[in-house]
């Protein structure tokens, strides 16, 4: 996946991994790339500017803390936050969605021209698709 | 001899550092080159490169570094247990976590940001305190004796608060209004630290003559004269942090394509907000097809002259218009000279305010992305 495209959600799945809990910035890269089954494969350090950006924007509260005998900042999300990433999460859904139904929508129409030779609209969507 | 084998010692180990330096500096050249990710021996030297990048202030960069350290010291245990050398994680580690200079230009981007909305929402205190303390001054609430004279205690607050308006409005809009409407940041860093600095230098001589008449005015106006006084130092502080912070920017997306993006994302807020973009959009585009000539002197990004004087024209007849519908004055030459004033405005300000450029209204990039071609 392209780093850009990824890096224009980041601050969003920043704050989907995060609603399944505290995490500190190490365990937040692992399961962003855990959960996208290796898809995402940032530089890591590339998440500590959207956590920073996300604190300031009151959807995130960090504090220090000992994990594993180690000191490092934990982050959670607000009320603002969780509110921010059920937001995000509907409106990527809805999107998506309407991005499947016009790819879906191409490969259908080709389809549909190969099988039944309609024309018009349909026909011209399967044309660019093919 | 003892000591002369310890200065020997001594010399050696410096020189195997000044080796190792060398050669460190060596391939992160060669690494830069060929367009990879620089190697570095340690945590510490990443950290020591990364803070040297940093302009997030003494605070945010002392903790960037120690949050990248505690992930960098994490990731080389990871790399430890999969049987690499310290040197090796070290350096595996380093270029996982992704080059410094990345790293340290998205921090010092959304800090710069940060501080020019700070500096903008100081900055418009400062207008609507100014613009307050001119309003009550021409309320009868005036010195008997302003400092440092009649004239220029009246015509610097009148003259310089339409400018710092003018520009503490554009990059109130830019770096506040903007993001919030459409979610994201447009990449216009550059023409909100140019607008900050020139409304700070209109402030400044209102804060001056504000402060030479402090003591003379009434409470009420003596009281918006020292708020004034006070706040201006206070805005022009936060501008300079931001200005700063944000360095050299140079370029960015037109405020004309801000504005527009504005005015869609406004429409689809709110069901009347949909109707008057609607109403206004429609009867836009009807007007162009009927009369394409005259509608192309309003094309402000097609036409920048040609429509700043139409518009000017028209500011001039409709600053005078309460005169001629409530007083019916018909003052002709007090219109020219408010016309003549937004074309000077215009001329010297729309540059620096990103509304004279030429670009087509494709995307508006966005702060830290690319977006559409560079």
């Amino acid at each position: 996946m392209s780093q850009d495209m990824m890096r224009g959600h980041l601050d969003g799945l920043v704050l989907a991994v995060l609603t399944t809990g505290p995490s500190h910035g190490y365990g937040l890269i692992d399961a962003l790339r855990d959960r996208s089954g290796g898809a995402f494969d940032l530089p890591e350090g590339s998440v500590y500017p959207a956590l920073h950006r996300l604190e300031r924007a009151g959807l995130v509260a960090s504090g220090w803390s000992e994990v594993a005998g180690r000191r490092r900042r934990v982050y959670s999300l607000t009320a603002a936050g969780r509110r921010s990433a059920e937001e995000r999460r509907s409106e990527w859904r809805s999107f998506s969605a309407a991005v499947e139904r016009v790819f879906g929508g191409g490969e259908a129409g080709g389809a549909a021209v190969g099988t039944t030779g309609t024309t018009g609209t349909t026909g011209a969507v399967g044309a660019v698709g093919a | 001899m003892r000591r002369l084998g310890a200065a020997r010692r001594v010399g050696g180990v410096r020189q195997a550092d000044a080796a190792q330096q060398a050669d460190d500096v060596r391939q992160a050249d060669t690494a830069r080159q060929v367009g990879g990710p620089t190697p570095y021996r340690s945590i510490e030297a990443y950290a020591d490169d990364l803070a040297w990048r940093l302009r997030v202030g003494l605070r945010g960069r002392r903790r960037i570094v120690s949050e990248v350290s505690a992930h960098l010291a994490d990731l080389v245990a990871e790399e430890e247990s999969a049987g690499q050398t310290p040197q090796a994680a070290a350096r595996r580690a380093t270029a996982r976590f992704g080059a410094p200079e990345e790293l340290a230009g998205e921090f010092n981007r959304d800090c710069a940001l940060h501080s020019a909305r700070i500096a903008a929402w100081a900055l418009v205190a400062c207008v609507i305190a100014s613009v307050g303390a001119a309003g009550l001054a021409l309320r009868g609430g005036a010195p008997a004796a302003p400092w440092p004279n009649q004239a220029v205690y009246y015509a610097v607050p009148a003259l310089l608060a339409q400018v710092a308006a003018m520009c503490a409005g554009t990059a109130f809009l830019l770096a506040v209004i903007a993001p919030w409407l459409l979610g994201r940041t447009p990449r216009t860093l550059a023409t909100v630290v140019r607008a900050q600095t020139v409304a700070v230098l209109a402030l400044a001589p209102i804060a001056v003559v504000s402060a030479g008449n402090i003591a003379h005015a009434g409470w009420t106006e003596g009281a918006m004269s020292a708020l004034v006084a006070l706040a201006v130092p206070v805005a022009m502080v936060f501008s300079v942090r931001a200005g700063l912070r944000a360095g050299t920017v140079a370029g960015g997306a037109s405020t004309l394509d801000v504005i527009v993006d504005c005015c869609a994302a406004l429409a689809e807020r709110w069901s009347w907000s949909a109707r008057w973009y609607g109403l206004v959009t429609g009867t836009w585009a009807a007007a162009v097809e009927r009369m394409p000539r005259l509608m192309s002197w309003l094309e402000m990004r097609r036409h920048p002259w040609r429509s700043a004087v139409t518009i000017s024209a028209a500011a001039g007849i409709v600053l005078k218009l309460p005169d001629l519908v409530f007083k019916a004055d018909v003052d002709l030459p007090a219109a020219a000279v408010e016309a003549l004033a937004a074309f000077l405005g215009y001329c010297l300000f729309s540059a620096l305010l990103g509304l004279r450029t030429r670009e087509p209204s494709d995307a508006v990039g966005v702060e830290g992305l690319a977006v559409g071609p560079a």
